[in-house]
């Protein structure tokens, strides 16, 4: 089936006088996995939550959800002299299941998406006008994750932004005259490539809630894309998206941590809690003010819990570059911790003071249930994935899994590059 | 069912002969070295290979990570999630369809083999030729006759005329190699039967009874059950009784029923052998002087360790022809040596009735010679008489097993033996008028007959028979413990080779490298198995046979 939106990606290539692009290896269209630089916000410290370094116990999450893409330049088309180039992304999301002790896939969702500028191409040249892409096309207009189980091919524009502006208009990001700004063009190819990475994996982290409402997931990166991304996703979610409605919000959030392992976003007030050598193991709990767009990204539903999680590791793994370079930041949406139906309408009006004093009360079941929580994400220190040196100290062991499972089905750069290459056979 | 796909990597690529899956995780895949698994292609292709290599692995990148991921180093813990363990087999290649000589060209489905993805194996074989020689395991129920799938050999390269010869190598006690030998000896006499091929076998005994109440088997199948039981609970095995029962109830389904074929056993011993009680109705042999030859001779008074000199080999070689067929015993020859006659006015001698003269030192070295052997050989040998009772190709019967008692003689009794019966067999085989037309001979301890790098006598017949023996029909299933020591002739000529348990140090020789990553499982061999490299299969395979039934009698 593939092969066939190859075919037909092909000859619409073809006609628009698409080039094929020599294939080459470029380590950063391998993963894309760019680090930023750390920067630090206002905050508030919630609470400080000592753990057992090493808890026994079953593991509280069921499932692992991650995403996983490569976005290549395929072939470039030539307007007004101008070489464009035109990408394709292949994205996969998916979950794992952990039966017992065992971890199985559990479910997939792959999308092969065409990115490109067409607005700008037919702003520069109106014969573009003519040349619409096959497939389905992922825009603001939303219903994206329902467009990728579709398995139609798919294309998106990144001369216009997935998300709507004030007006409620999506913005305009590349004008015909940013066309020959190469950079800039392959730039927002690998954003809406990532964001629509994030739009698949809310999707499945949907699929998951509506047949599994109250089962656990640990998700790979931070929980506030569904906030930001839930209208795009399936309109049912729309009432997720800045939590328009906090019941829909509560019943999507109430059972999901979300482990960032690469921390760019800090407290100002500082992590001297986190960092502590030990020997005991204390876990500060903040509260950031303002929603923050990092790759990290923040928001004030979630309550974030920094933890060195494998600081026994430090003197034996030197290549430590910075203070959090083994920092992970674990994202645990408010009605994780408030998870009383009582609270479904009005979790997200609860003001910080009654956040500070309920956790800080040992009694209180908010606090029971904030400890047992990260018990879990503890207990998940072990064992350590085997991957890169940074990764060894930051990624659980369950998503580095989930990640090499749905890494492993990654069209590979040549194959995908061979789209225009006639002479090729593709089996991706 | 699927268990799992070819694997192909940058680190190991598929290659046209051997290949690496990997596995399903499920404990309860009975998969083992020399297991047989067939691989299954999008385009109807099909590979049948032999797993030659397993490993268990993971994404654990070493054992400091493994010590780490244990709660950094705690052996108590328990993580929530137990990381993947990865078993990946070596494959190779047995069968390939279609015949090319390609790699799998995609991740194919690998699955357990069924009977009738083994009798792929068997289809090069045309069915009148087919010779069983051991069983693959195939199925998970080891008692099941249907888990072991027989493997059959080429008769025409077994037995001549495409190929000849096999040898048997593998450790003194643990490697079975006269047991193998017997059970070949049986399919062999089975097809021959089937075939109307007149053969018959010659075993040779060389130690203890490995080939002695050959005679004694169970009435029925129902006896033959219970000594299994019997012999299984005696050797403190007892699971392994319904195992060989199942491989033998699957030789029966395969024409080779010891019992219902019912061959003749003949012994043939020396006087006062003690171990005659563990024979039926022997017959005595013995050599007088003039039921040798000359090779014989030389035979029995040389060794690559005691070498003759020019002048007594001449002596020997014109006293031969002077007095053979002439009435002459060993006695004579000695006192004729002990008088010389010597020549006036010269250091030389002459020897009464033979032409020619020798310096005078030449008749008394080769007489302390014949001295020596003579008092090393007074089981075998007639001193007095001319004539013996030797072993004559007259008494082969078709279908026949001859068991040839050496065990207790002295080196050069048996050199004696051995020479003369192969040289007898030999000369049979080429009368037009013959009543068998094919002889398989066994024999341990072929490094002693036919040694790496020295000259002898003997070994020269044997380097002779093996070169002519697919002419001849004449056909020498060799063991030993060291091929390294056997000559390069004698085991290149033989064209099916048989490796059971063997020490590290041997399987170190270049002669061995057709075993590629198999030389590994030598030291891990079992009892009742070996490893069978056979002209017709592209690759060796690890085999079983089940034990010689007069081995568990009571």
């Amino acid at each position: 089936m593939v092969t066939d939106r190859l075919g037909l990606l092909r000859l619409y290539l073809e006609k628009a006088g698409a080039a094929p692009l020599p294939p080459s290896d470029i380590p950063e269209e391998r993963a894309p996995d760019l680090p930023t630089a750390t920067s630090s916000s206002a905050a508030r410290e919630i609470a400080r939550v000592p753990i057992d370094p090493f808890p026994e116990g079953p593991g509280l999450f069921r499932f692992f959800v991650d995403g996983v893409q490569r976005t290549v330049p395929v072939a470039e088309v030539i307007v007004n002299n101008v070489r464009v180039p035109i990408h394709l992304s292949h994205l996969i999301v998916g979950a794992m299941e952990r039966t017992g002790r065992d971890l199985k896939p559990f479910k997939a969702q792959e999308a092969l998406v065409l990115l490109f500028p067409y607005q700008a191409l037919q702003a520069a040249d109106p014969a573009w006008s003519g040349r619409r892409p096959p497939g389905r096309e992922l825009s603001s207009s939303g219903r994206i994750y329902e467009a990728v189980k579709s398995g139609d091919l798919l294309y998106s524009d990144t001369s216009i932004a997935l998300q709507l502006g004030p007006g409620g208009r999506p913005s305009i990001l590349l004008q015909a005259g940013d066309l020959i700004r190469t950079g800039e063009v392959r730039q927002k190819a690998l954003n809406r490539a990532k964001e629509l990475l994030r739009i698949m994996e809310v999707g499945i982290l949907w699929d998951l809630r509506q047949k599994y409402p109250n089962d656990w997931i640990l998700l790979d990166g931070p929980i506030a894309p569904p906030l930001k991304y839930g209208r795009l996703v399936e309109p049912a979610l729309q009432g997720v998206e800045e939590i328009a409605r906090p019941d829909i919000a509560f019943d999507f959030l109430h059972r999901i941590v979300g482990a960032v392992k690469r921390v760019q976003i800090v407290p100002i007030g500082g992590l001297e809690v986190a960092l502590s050598p030990g020997p005991s193991l204390v876990l500060p709990i903040y509260r950031f003010g303002e929603v923050i767009e990092e790759d990290d990204a923040v928001a004030k539903e979630i309550l974030s819990a920094f933890f060195w999680l494998r600081r026994e590791l430090a003197g034996e793994i030197s290549a430590l570059w910075s203070t959090v370079s083994g920092l992970v930041r674990l994202d645990i949406p408010i009605p994780a911790v408030f998870d009383d139906i009582g609270m479904r309408n009005a979790w997200n009006t609860l003001d910080e003071e009654t956040l500070v004093t309920r956790l800080a009360d040992l009694s209180s079941t908010e606090r029971q249930r904030l400890e047992e929580l990260l018990r879990a994400i503890v207990t998940e220190r072990w064992p350590v994935p085997a991957s890169t040196v940074s990764r060894m100290l930051t990624e659980l062991f369950p998503i580095a899994e989930t990640e090499l499972w749905l890494s492993s089905q990654l069209s590979s750069v040549y194959e995908m590059r061979s789209v225009l290459s006639l002479n090729v056979t593709v089996s991706l | 069912m699927a268990i799992g796909r070819v694997s192909i990597n940058q680190r190991d690529p598929a290659k046209p002969h051997e290949f690496w899956c990997w596995l399903q995780n499920d404990p309860s895949l009975q998969i083992e070295i020399g297991t047989i698994l067939v691989i299954e292609g999008d385009n109807g292709e099909k590979v049948l290979a032999l797993v030659e290599d397993m490993q268990s692995t993971s994404a654990s990148a070493d054992h400091l990570l493994e010590f780490y991921s244990s709660g950094y180093g705690n052996p108590d813990i328990n993580p929530p999630t137990r990381p993947a363990l990865i078993q990946l087999a070596k494959l190779r290649v047995l069968y390939r369809e279609p015949s090319t000589v390609s790699p799998p060209t995609g991740r194919w489905q690998v699955r357990f083999a069924h009977t009738a993805d083994v009798e792929l194996l068997a289809q090069r074989i045309p069915e009148q030729y087919r010779t069983l020689v051991g069983f693959l395991p195939v199925g998970r129920n080891q008692s099941d006759p249907d888990s072991w799938l027989p493997v059959f050999a080429h008769a025409q390269f077994l037995l001549g005329p495409e190929g000849a010869h096999v040898n048997i190598t593998g450790a003194t006690g643990l490697a079975t190699k006269s047991s193998y030998a017997l059970f070949m000896s049986y399919a062999i006499l089975a097809w021959a039967k089937r075939a109307s091929e007149k053969t018959a076998v010659v075993l040779f005994n060389v130690k203890r009874r490995d080939f002695l109440n050959l005679h004694q088997l169970p009435k029925n199948w129902e006896e033959a059950g219970k000594w299994c039981q019997q012999w299984a609970q005696s050797i403190g095995e007892p699971g392994l009784a319904d195992r060989i029962f199942a491989m033998w109830t699957q030789a029966v389904r395969q024409g080779m029923d010891p019992l219902a074929l019912q061959l003749p056993v003949q012994y043939f011993t020396y006087q006062g052998d003690p171990d005659m009680q563990s024979m039926s109705n022997p017959q005595l042999y013995s050599y007088g002087f003039e039921d040798l030859q000359r090779g014989d001779f030389e035979a029995a008074l040389f060794t690559a360790a005691y070498q003759p000199t020019d002048p007594q080999v001449i002596l020997l070689t014109a006293y031969l022809e002077a007095k053979l067929g002439k009435g002459t015993s060993f006695q004579t020859m000695l006192q004729d040596l002990g008088s010389p006659t010597r020549m006036s006015g010269s250091n030389e001698v002459t020897i009464s009735g033979v032409p020619g003269t020798w310096m005078q030192g030449v008749p008394p070295a080769l007489r302390r010679r014949l001295l020596g052997f003579l008092s090393r050989a007074s089981h075998v040998v007639e001193k007095q008489n001319p004539k013996g009772q030797p072993f004559r190709f007259g008494a082969l019967q078709p279908f026949g097993l001859h068991v040839i008692q050496l065990y207790r003689l002295t080196e050069e009794e048996k050199r004696l033996v051995v020479n003369a019966v192969i040289r007898e067999l030999s000369e049979g085989l080429e009368k037009p008028d013959r009543h068998i037309n094919r002889v398989v001979v066994i024999a341990d301890e072929l490094n002693k007959y036919a040694p790496r790098g020295a000259l002898s006598p003997m070994k020269e017949q044997i380097i002779d028979i093996v070169a002519r023996g697919r002419d001849l029909q004449l056909t020498l299933i060799g063991a030993q413990q060291f091929a390294s020591q056997v000559d390069d002739q004698v085991y290149g000529n033989s064209e099916t080779k048989v490796l059971g348990y063997s020490d590290e140090s041997e399987l170190t020789n270049p002669i061995y490298k057709y075993l590629g990553d198999l030389r590994d499982q030598v030291p891990n061999l079992k009892k009742g198995q070996l490893i069978l490299k056979h002209p017709v299969y592209p690759s060796p395979i690890i085999i079983w046979f089940p034990t010689p039934l007069h081995e568990m009698r009571a």
